[in-house]
C-alpha cells in the first residue's frame, strides 16, 4: 500500500491548489452513489453521484478523506495528491444476515425458524466484565441472569425461560435448571455448577441470616470474555431438540474468536479501574445503638447488669467504652477494590490459513481488608486451514486459563459489620487478636466470634481450564461433507481452606486445621457427521446425520488435616499429625444419533425437522435411551408479491412455528444403583460400609414439550426490526430429588414424578436505528419478557412431601406463609391474620397436611424483565448505556435481620429499626426490641414466615455506561498504529428501586451486593 | 439416484453404530463404592455394614444424637447447663423457647433417624442374604436391634410420640405418622427380648451391643414403663452376672478399662476423644468454659460428694468460678483414646433396681442398692422408712450420679412429673408444654402425616 502511495505521489505535479477525484465501489464492484466524502478537519465535503464518482477541491497537499454511507462500513484514507482514486467500501451486513452459530452449523436470523439470540463480542467488550455470563444480563429475552454476590469470582445463576423442575432442596431453594453450555462444540465440563467444595465468602449459604443458596465459585470466571466472538442462546424446540436430553433447559453456545484474512493485526487492551460498594442501609452509630439497647431492656422490664450470662448481662452498655464508635461497615466492606485487565491478541492469515493467538490477564481485588483477590491469566489459539482445492478444512481452537481466587474461608466475615459500634479494639498493634476486654470474652457477640479472626482464615481456589476443539471437514462429493468434531475439556480445581490456631480463641481448644481439595472434571466428545446440501431451481435443502459419544469423569479428593504444631506448617498436608482423606469418582457417558432436515422453498417457505435418539448412563438397564425431536416451519411473508407491492415499508416479515420434545437427565450419576461406600473412620480397628443413597431403578428422562410461535418484522429497510414470540414449555415426567422427611434416613431420593410444570410467556424485542444523520447515529434496542410459571398437574400432591410446598395452578416459586397484620399497639408484638381473617399473635403453622394459617403470599418469579440498550456515536465518540430491569417480589432486609438473631440483643441494627414499638398505643411496623428469648422472640420467629419479610424487589439498573473515543487516524500515522481508542466504563452506576434492603438483585442483607465500578481503558490496534 | 444412495448409506451407518452406543452408556458403579448385594454377600461384608452403624453413631464432628447432643441439649432445657457463648439455638433451649425451626432439635431428629436407617438397612440386608449362616444372621440382627431400641428409647423421651420406622422402603417410611409412646415401648421391649435370645451371655466386647446391654436397657425401659418387677428381674441378671463392678475411683468410671461399663461407644475420629470431652472441657484453666453447670445443680451436691470434686471441673477467670461438666476429661488425644463414650453402666442398674424396689415398697432392698452408689461417691449410707422419702432420695441420687449424662436428669424430671415443681422455679421461661421438644417444622412440611407437639 505504501508503495502505491509513493508511486502516485511521484506522478502528481506539485502545485498549491489541487483537485481530488475518484470513484467509490462496493465489494461486488458496483458503484456506490450517495457516499459522503469529507476532508477531515474541514467542512469541505461532497457526495458521490449515481456512478459513484466524486470530485473535491483542496488547497493543501495532503489530507485525510473520510467516506461514510448508511449501507457501508466507513473508511478513512490518507491523501497526498493522487488523482482518480479507486475506493472500495465494504457493504454493511444487514443484521438479519449476520451469521449465527446454531447446533452443528450456522444460520442467519433471516432464515432461522428457531428462537435464537446472538450476543456479539462488541456487546461483551463494552461492558468490561470479568465473567462472560455477566455480559448476558438484560441482553437476551427469556434469559434470567442473576449474580449471587458482588464477591469477585462468585457464581452467577442462569435460567432460560423459567423453572421447569420441582424443588429438590429445602422449601424455597429450587434446583437451578441450567441450560447446556457448549464452547466451540465441546460441552463445558463443569457446566454452570459451582466448582468449590469448601465454604468461602462466595458461598455463605442460607444459615444465620444469609440468603445466598446458590453462592459459590463460578467456573465461567475461567473464560476470558475477550476471547469470545459470540454467545448464542437457543431457546425453543427447533433450536434445542437436536441436543436431545440435554436441551430441555435451553442451550448456550459460546464461540471463540478466530483469525481473519488480511494483514496481521495486533490488538492490545489495557483497563484499570476501581470498585466499591454502593449505597447500603446505614447501621446505627453508638448513640443510636445504645438508645436501642436501653429501649430493649426497658421493654423487657430488666435493668442491665454486669453479671456474666445473666439474662440482663450487657457489657456493651456497662463495660465497654460507650464513647467509642467504629463504623464496622466501613471497616469491613468500605474499602476500594481494584480491577486490572490487559489483553493482547494477534491475528491474521491468507486465503488458506488464518490464525489468532490471544492472551489476557485480569485481577479483581476485594472490598474487604486483607490481601484478597481473584486473578486470571488466559491464553487462546485458533487456527483455520483449508486445502488448496477447498475440499478439506480444519478448525482448531484451544483455550487455557489459570484463575486463583483467595479470600477468607469464613462466610461469617460477611456479617461482621453487625458488630456493636462501641465494641473494643479487637487487634493489638502487632495484629494479634484480642479475645477479652476487662475480663469480658470478646467472642460472644452477634458476629459470633472476633471477626478479625475470619480475616485470618485462609481460603484459595485455583482453577485450570483447558479446552480443545478440532473440527475436520471433507467434501466427499459436491454438496456432501463429512465432518468430525472432536473435543476435550478438562477443568481442574485445587482448593485450600485453613483455620490457623492464631485465628482461634485460645480458650476453645484451638486446633490448627486445613483442608486440601481437588476436583478434576474431564470430558471428551466425538461427533462424526455427514451433511448433504442441495439445491433445485426453486428450493434448497440440507440433510444432516450425526452421532455423539461423550464421556465425562469427575474425580474429587478432600484431604483434611489437623493438629499442626505450628501455624507456619499449615500449608502442607505432611505437617499435620492427623489426616484423613476422601475421594469420589463419577463417570458419565452419553451416546446419541441425530439428524436434521432443512428445506427452503423459494426463499419463502422453510421447514426444519430435528430428531435425536439419546442414551445416558444416568439411567438403569432398559431405561437408557430416549427419543427427542422437533418440527419447525417458517414463512417469509414479505417475499409474497401481494405484500411486497402493497406494503413497501415492510422490508422483512417472518412467521414461524415450532414444536418439539426435548429432555433432561440432570440428576447426579448412579442414582439407580443401591450403593455402599467404605467408611473413612474405623470402629475399634475395623472399617465399615455405609449406605450412600436410596435408589430408584426406574429413573428415566424428564421431557419438555416446547411450542412456540414467533413473528418478526423489519421496517424501513430493516432499520427497525421487531421480534415477538409466544412460547409454552411443559415439563413432565419430572426428574427430581424428591424431598423426603428425615425419618427415612435421607433427605431425598431421585424420582420421576408425574407432575407437569408449564412455563409460558411473551418475549418481545425491538432494534432500531433511530437517528442516522451524517456523523451522528443513535441505535437502540429493547427487550422484555413476560413469563408465567405454573404447576398444571400433580396427582397425589396432597399426600406427597410437597403438600405444603406447592399449590396447583400456581408458580413453583409460590411463597406460603402468614399474612402479616402489623404490630399490636398494646403488646408491641408482630401479629398475623389467621385462616379465618382474625388477627392473632400466635398463628398456626402447617401441620398434619393442613396449611392452617399459612396463605398464598404470591411468588418470587419475575413478573417481567428485560433490557434497554442505547448507543450514540458522533465522530470518534461512542456512548453506550445498558439498562436492565426486572419486576419481582423478594426477601427484604428484615428477613436477614430477624433470622440472624433478635433485634435488641447484642448486635448492631440498621437505622431503620429505630422505628420499633416503644409505648402502648403506638402504631408501628416493627415490633418491640427485646433482649430475651420470650414473647418478642417467638413473635419474631413467626415473622420470618410471614408476608412482612417479603417486599417489592423490582429495579431498573444502569448496568453499563461506556464512553469511548477513537483517536482520528491522522494523529496515529507516524506511530504505526492503525487505531487507538480510549474508553471509560462504569458498571452498576445507579439503581432505581423501592426495595427494602441493600440490593434487590442479590437480596442478601449480610452479603456483598453487586458492586459499582469505574474503569479507564486503552485499546490499540497495530 | 445418487441422493437416494447417500440416504441409504446414512441410514445403515446410523443403525450399525447404534448397537455399540448401548454398550457405551452402561457403566459400572464408581470404583470407591459397592452395590448393596455385594456388601451382604458374606458375613464379613455384613459385619462391616454393622461397623458402619457404630461409626455413624460417633462420626459427627460436633454434637449429634448419639454423641453428646442429648447430654448438652437436654442439659440446657433442664436444670443442668447454661452456655457462655452466643448460639441462638442453644439459647432457645436454655430459655425453653424452642422454635419449630430450632437447629439443635432438627439435628437430633435427623441424626437419630439416619442411624435408624443404617440399622434397618443392615437388618434387611442380612435377612435377604442367602449366603450368610443362620447363626451369624441371628447374632448380627440382635446387635442391630439393641442399637435401634436404644435410639427409640431416647427419641420417645425427647419428642414423645415418634414415627416408628423399622423397614427400609422409603415409599412406606415417608408417610408414617407418629406412633404413641407405649407402642414404641412395646416395639423396644419385643426387640430387646429378641436380642437377648440371639446374643451370647458373655461379655467379650463392651463397645458393641451385647447381651448385657440389651438386658440393662430392658431394665431401664421396664422402669420407665413402671413394670417394676420386670425391671428388678433384668437388673438382677446383670448384678449377679459377675461381669461388672463399680469403679472405686469416680475418675475411672468413664475410662476405656472401666469395670462398670455395660455398653459404650468408642470414639472414631482420629485424635478426638468423646464429643463431650472435646466440647465441654476448656483447653486451659484460665478460660471460661463454653457450657457451664447451673448454680442450682452445683449447689445441690452434698459437701463431701466425690462426684462434685471429680466430675465437675472449675475454672477461675477474673476471680469468678465457672463449673463445667468434667466426667470426660479429655477432648483431644494422640493415639488411642483412653475414654469411651459410656452408654449404660452398672450404677444405673443399682439405681434402677432401687427405684423399682422402692415402688414395690421394698425399702430395705432399695436402700441397699442406693447405698452402694452413695458409698462409691464417698457419702454416708442413708437410713429411712418412708417410701416417698426413699423415692425422693433415689431421684436425688440419680440427679447427682447421672448429671449431664445422656439426658437422664431431663428424662427423670419429666417421667416423674417433677418438671412443673422443679423447673418452674429454676427456669423463668418454663411452661408446661416445654417437656417435649418440637417436631422440626421441616419434617412436618415434608410428611403430612406428622402432627406438632402441643405448645409449638
Amino acid at each position: 500500500m505504501k508503495i502505491l502511495y509513493l508511486w502516485c505521489f511521484l506522478l502528481i505535479p506539485v502545485f498549491g491548489f489541487s483537485q481530488i477525484t475518484g470513484i467509490v465501489h462496493d465489494n461486488q464492484n458496483a458503484p456506490l452513489p450517495g457516499v459522503t466524502v469529507l476532508i477531515e478537519g474541514t467542512s469541505i465535503a461532497t457526495t458521490t453521484n449515481e456512478k459513484g464518482v466524486f470530485q473535491l477541491k483542496i488547497d493543501t497537499r495532503t489530507a485525510t478523506l473520510k467516506f461514510t454511507s448508511a449501507d457501508c462500513e466507513p473508511l478513512e484514507l490518507y491523501w497526498s495528491g493522487q488523482t482518480n482514486l479507486k475506493i472500495t467500501l465494504k457493504r454493511k451486513i444487514n443484521s438479519l444476515d449476520e451469521v449465527q452459530v446454531i447446533a452443528y452449523g450456522t444460520n442467519t436470523q433471516r432464515y432461522n425458524v428457531g428462537s435464537v439470540t446472538k450476543i456479539s463480542s462488541a456487546d461483551i467488550d463494552k461492558q468490561g466484565v470479568t465473567n462472560p455470563l455477566s455480559a448476558l444480563e438484560g441482553m437476551v429475552p427469556g434469559l434470567v441472569i442473576t449474580p449471587t454476590s458482588g464477591i469477585p469470582g462468585s457464581s452467577i445463576t442462569v435460567q432460560v425461560r423459567g423453572q421447569n423442575t420441582l424443588n429438590s432442596a429445602q422449601a424455597q431453594i429450587a434446583p437451578l435448571d441450567n441450560p447446556l453450555f457448549v464452547i466451540d462444540g465441546v460441552p463445558f465440563a463443569p457446566q454452570n455448577g459451582n466448582v468449590n467444595q469448601f465454604k468461602s465468602l462466595a458461598s455463605p449459604g442460607t444459615i444465620g441470616g444469609f440468603n445466598n443458596p446458590y453462592g459459590g465459585i463460578s467456573p465461567f470466571n475461567s473464560i476470558d470474555p475477550a476471547d469470545i466472538e459470540s454467545i448464542t442462546v437457543l431457546r425453543d424446540a427447533d433450536a434445542t431438540a437436536i441436543y436431545g436430553s440435554r436441551g430441555g433447559n435451553g442451550v448456550i453456545l459460546i464461540t471463540t474468536k478466530k483469525g481473519k484474512i488480511g494483514q496481521t493485526e495486533t490488538t492490545l487492551n489495557v483497563r484499570n479501574g476501581i470498585t466499591f460498594i454502593g449505597p447500603t442501609m446505614p447501621m446505627m452509630n453508638t448513640q443510636e445503638y445504645l438508645t436501642a439497647r436501653h429501649q430493649a431492656f426497658t421493654n423487657d422490664g430488666l435493668t442491665p447488669n454486669t453479671t456474666l450470662y445473666d439474662p440482663a448481662y450487657a457489657p456493651d452498655l456497662l463495660v465497654f467504652d460507650t464513647t467509642r464508635y467504629t463504623n464496622w461497615k466501613k471497616a469491613f466492606l468500605g474499602n476500594t477494590a481494584h480491577n486490572t485487565n490487559a489483553t493482547a491478541a494477534i491475528s491474521g492469515g491468507n486465503e488458506n490459513t488464518q490464525f489468532r493467538i490471544g492472551t489476557g490477564f485480569n485481577r479483581d481485588t476485594y472490598i474487604f481488608p486483607g490481601d484478597f483477590a481473584d486473578s486470571r491469566i488466559s491464553f487462546s489459539t485458533s487456527l483455520h486451514h483449508s486445502s488448496q482445492d477447498k475440499k478439506f478444512t480444519l478448525d482448531f481452537s484451544s483455550q487455557y486459563s489459570y484463575d486463583k481466587n483467595n479470600s477468607s474461608g469464613s462466610p461469617s466475615l460477611l456479617a461482621a459489620f453487625a458488630l456493636e459500634p462501641d465494641y473494643p479494639s479487637l487487634q493489638d498493634s502487632k495484629g494479634n487478636l484480642i479475645w477479652n476486654y476487662n475480663g469480658i470474652p470478646l467472642d460472644g457477640s452477634g458476629a459470633g466470634s472476633n471477626p478479625f479472626a475470619y480475616l485470618k482464615d485462609l481460603y484459595s481456589i485455583e482453577n485450570r481450564n483447558l479446552n480443545g476443539s478440532l473440527a475436520l471437514n471433507y467434501q466427499i462429493l459436491k454438496g456432501l461433507v463429512f465432518r468430525t468434531n472432536l473435543g476435550y475439556n478438562t477443568f481442574d480445581s485445587q482448593e485450600y481452606s485453613a483455620v490457623p490456631a492464631d485465628a482461634q480463641n485460645p480458650a476453645r481448644n484451638p486446633i490448627a486445621s486445613a483442608k486440601f481439595g481437588t476436583e478434576n472434571i474431564m470430558t471428551w466428545i466425538a461427533e462424526p457427521q455427514l451433511e448433504y446440501k442441495g439445491t433445485t431451481s426453486k428450493s434448497s435443502y440440507s440433510i444432516l446425520v450425526g452421532g455423539t459419544l461423550q464421556k465425562q469423569n469427575t474425580n474429587t479428593t478432600d484431604v483434611e488435616a489437623s493438629g499442626y504444631i505450628n501455624d507456619a506448617l499449615i500449608g502442607s498436608i505432611s505437617g499435620a499429625p492427623n489426616t484423613y482423606a476422601l475421594d469420589n469418582f463419577i463417570e458419565y457417558r452419553y451416546a446419541a444419533l441425530f439428524g436434521r432436515i432443512n428445506y427452503k422453498l423459494d426463499d419463502k417457505y422453510i421447514v426444519d425437522i430435528n430428531a435425536r435418539r439419546d442414551g445416558s448412563s444416568r439411567f438403569g438397564p432398559d431405561k437408557e435411551f430416549g427419543n427427542f425431536g422437533s418440527v419447525g416451519a417458517g414463512w417469509l411473508f414479505n417475499e409474497e408479491s401481494f405484500l411486497k407491492d402493497n406494503l413497501k415499508f415492510l422490508s422483512y416479515g417472518k412467521l414461524r412455528v415450532s414444536y418439539g420434545v426435548t429432555g433432561s437427565d440432570a440428576i447426579p450419576d448412579y442414582q439407580y444403583i443401591p450403593r455402599y461406600a467404605p467408611t473413612y473412620y474405623a470402629y475399634q480397628g475395623g472399617l465399615g460400609y455405609q449406605p450412600q443413597n436410596l435408589y430408584n431403578p426406574n429413573l428415566s428422562w424428564a421431557t419438555t414439550k416446547k411450542l412456540e410461535i414467533g413473528l418478526s418484522m423489519g421496517f424501513l429497510h430493516d432499520r427497525i426490526i421487531f421480534d415477538g414470540t409466544w412460547f409454552r414449555d411443559r415439563t413432565g415426567n419430572q426428574l427430581v430429588g424428591y424431598q423426603l422427611p428425615g425419618q427415612t434416613g435421607f433427605s431425598s431420593v431421585y424420582e420421576n414424578m408425574n407432575a407437569v410444570v408449564q412455563n409460558q410467556g411473551f418475549e418481545l424485542s425491538l432494534n432500531a436505528t433511530i437517528v442516522k444523520s451524517g456523523e451522528f447515529a443513535w441505535k437502540t434496542s429493547f427487550n422484555i419478557t413476560i413469563p408465567q410459571n405454573k404447576l398444571i398437574s400433580f396427582p397425589g400432591l396432597a399426600t406427597s412431601s410437597y403438600a405444603t410446598t406447592y399449590i396447583l395452578g400456581q408458580s413453583l416459586s409460590v411463597v406460603k406463609g402468614f399474612k402479616y397484620a402489623g404490630v399490636d399497639p398494646q403488646t408491641g408484638l408482630f401479629q398475623y391474620y389467621n385462616a379465618t381473617g382474625q388477627i392473632t399473635e400466635n398463628p398456626n403453622f402447617p401441620s398434619n397436611g393442613s396449611l392452617n394459617d399459612f396463605v398464598n403470599l404470591g411468588n418470587t418469579d419475575p413478573k417481567f424483565y428485560g433490557g434497554f440498550q442505547n448507543s450514540f456515536s458522533y465522530k470518534g465518540f461512542q456512548l453506550d448505556a445498558y439498562l436492565t430491569f426486572k419486576k419481582q417480589l423478594g426477601l427484604n432486609y428484615l428477613y436477614s435481620v430477624y433470622t440472624a438473631s433478635l433485634p435488641g440483643m447484642e448486635f448492631n441494627l440498621p437505622v431503620a429499626l429505630q422505628n420499633s414499638w416503644q409505648t402502648p398505643g403506638q402504631h408501628t411496623q416493627i415490633e418491640k426490641l427485646s433482649t430475651q428469648y420470650a414473647d418478642a422472640y417467638n413473635a419474631a420467629s413467626n415473622f420470618t414466615y410471614s408476608s412482612g419479610v417479603y417486599s417489592d424487589a423490582s429495579y431498573v439498573r444502569l448496568k453499563t455506561l461506556s464512553l469511548s473515543y477513537a483517536i482520528p487516524g491522522r494523529y496515529l500515522r507516524g506511530l504505526n498504529i492503525k487505531a487507538l481508542r480510549i474508553y471509560l466504563t462504569g458498571q452498576n452506576i445507579f439503581t432505581i428501586t423501592d426495595y427494602k434492603g441493600n440490593d434487590p438483585e442479590t437480596q442478601n442483607f449480610y452479603g456483598v451486593p453487586v458492586l459499582k465500578s469505574f474503569s479507564l481503558g486503552l485499546q490499540i490496534t497495530l | 439416484m445418487m441422493k437416494k444412495n447417500i440416504l441409504v448409506i446414512l441410514i445403515s451407518l446410523a443403525a450399525a453404530s447404534f448397537t455399540s452406543c448401548k454398550k457405551f452408556v452402561q457403566e459400572p458403579p464408581p470404583k470407591n463404592q459397592l452395590i448393596s448385594s455385594t456388601v451382604f454377600a458374606d458375613s464379613v461384608g455384613a459385619s462391616a455394614a454393622l461397623n458402619g452403624v457404630y461409626i455413624n453413631l460417633m462420626q459427627n464432628y460436633g454434637f449429634s444424637f448419639s454423641n453428646g447432643g442429648i447430654t448438652a441439649f437436654t442439659g440446657l432445657t433442664g436444670d443442668e447447663l447454661y452456655e457462655s457463648t452466643f448460639s441462638p439455638p442453644d439459647e432457645e433451649l436454655y430459655n425453653n423457647a424452642i422454635t419449630i425451626s430450632n437447629a439443635d432439635a432438627q439435628l437430633l431428629w435427623t441424626t437419630a433417624y439416619q442411624s435408624i436407617y443404617l440399622v434397618n438397612a443392615c437388618i434387611a440386608g442380612i435377612e435377604n442374604s442367602t449366603t450368610i449362616s443362620a447363626s451369624a444372621k441371628k447374632s448380627m440382627t440382635s446387635e442391630a436391634l439393641v442399637i435401634r431400641s436404644f435410639l427409640y428409647f431416647n427419641l420417645v423421651n425427647i419428642y414423645g410420640d415418634v414415627p416408628l420406622i423399622i423397614g427400609t422402603d422409603y415409599t412406606v417410611n415417608e408417610k408414617i405418622g407418629r406412633s404413641p409412646v407405649n407402642i414404641v415401648y412395646q416395639q423396644i421391649i419385643a426387640d430387646l427380648q429378641a436380642a437377648q435370645s440371639g446374643l451370647l451371655r458373655s461379655l467379650n466386647n463392651n463397645t458393641r451391643a451385647n447381651y448385657y446391654a440389651a438386658t440393662a436397657l430392658l431394665a431401664k425401659v421396664f422402669l420407665y414403663t413402671k413394670q417394676y418387677s420386670n425391671a428388678i428381674t433384668q437388673s438382677d441378671a446383670i448384678l449377679t452376672s459377675g461381669n461388672f463392678s463399680l469403679e472405686p475411683d469416680p475418675n475411672s468410671v468413664f475410662m476405656a478399662a472401666s469395670h462398670e461399663t455395660i455398653w459404650c461407644f468408642a470414639p472414631v475420629i482420629p485424635n478426638l476423644a468423646t464429643m463431650e470431652g472435646y466440647l465441654f472441657v476448656p483447653s486451659s484453666s484460665g478460660v471460661i468454659p463454653p457450657y457451664l453447670i447451673t448454680n442450682s445443680l452445683y449447689g445441690s451436691f452434698e459437701d463431701r460428694d466425690l462426684r462434685k470434686l471429680d466430675w465437675i471441673g472449675v475454672d477461675t477467670v477474673s476471680n469468678q468460678l465457672y463449673p463445667f461438666p468434667f466426667k470426660y476429661k479429655t477432648g483431644r488425644v494422640s493415639g488411642m483414646p483412653n475414654e469411651n463414650y459410656v452408654v449404660l453402666r452398672l450404677a444405673d442398674i443399682y439405681l434402677i433396681e432401687a427405684e423399682a424396689k422402692g415402688n414395690m415398697n421394698n425399702i430395705t432392698g432399695a436402700l441397699a442398692d442406693l447405698n452402694v452408689v452413695r458409698h462409691r461417691a464417698g457419702l454416708q449410707n442413708l437410713v429411712m422408712n418412708s417410701q416417698s422419702d426413699l423415692l425422693t432420695a433415689v431421684n436425688s441420687e440419680r440427679q447427682h450420679e447421672f448429671f449431664c449424662e445422656w439426658g437422664n436428669r431431663w428424662y427423670d424430671v419429666n417421667r416423674l412429673n417433677l418438671a412443673q415443681s422443679i423447673l418452674e422455679i429454676e427456669k423463668h421461661g418454663w411452661k408446661s408444654t416445654a417437656d417435649l421438644f418440637p417436631i422440626p417444622q421441616n419434617e412436618i412440611n415434608l410428611n403430612p402425616a406428622l402432627k406438632q407437639n402441643p405448645g409449638y
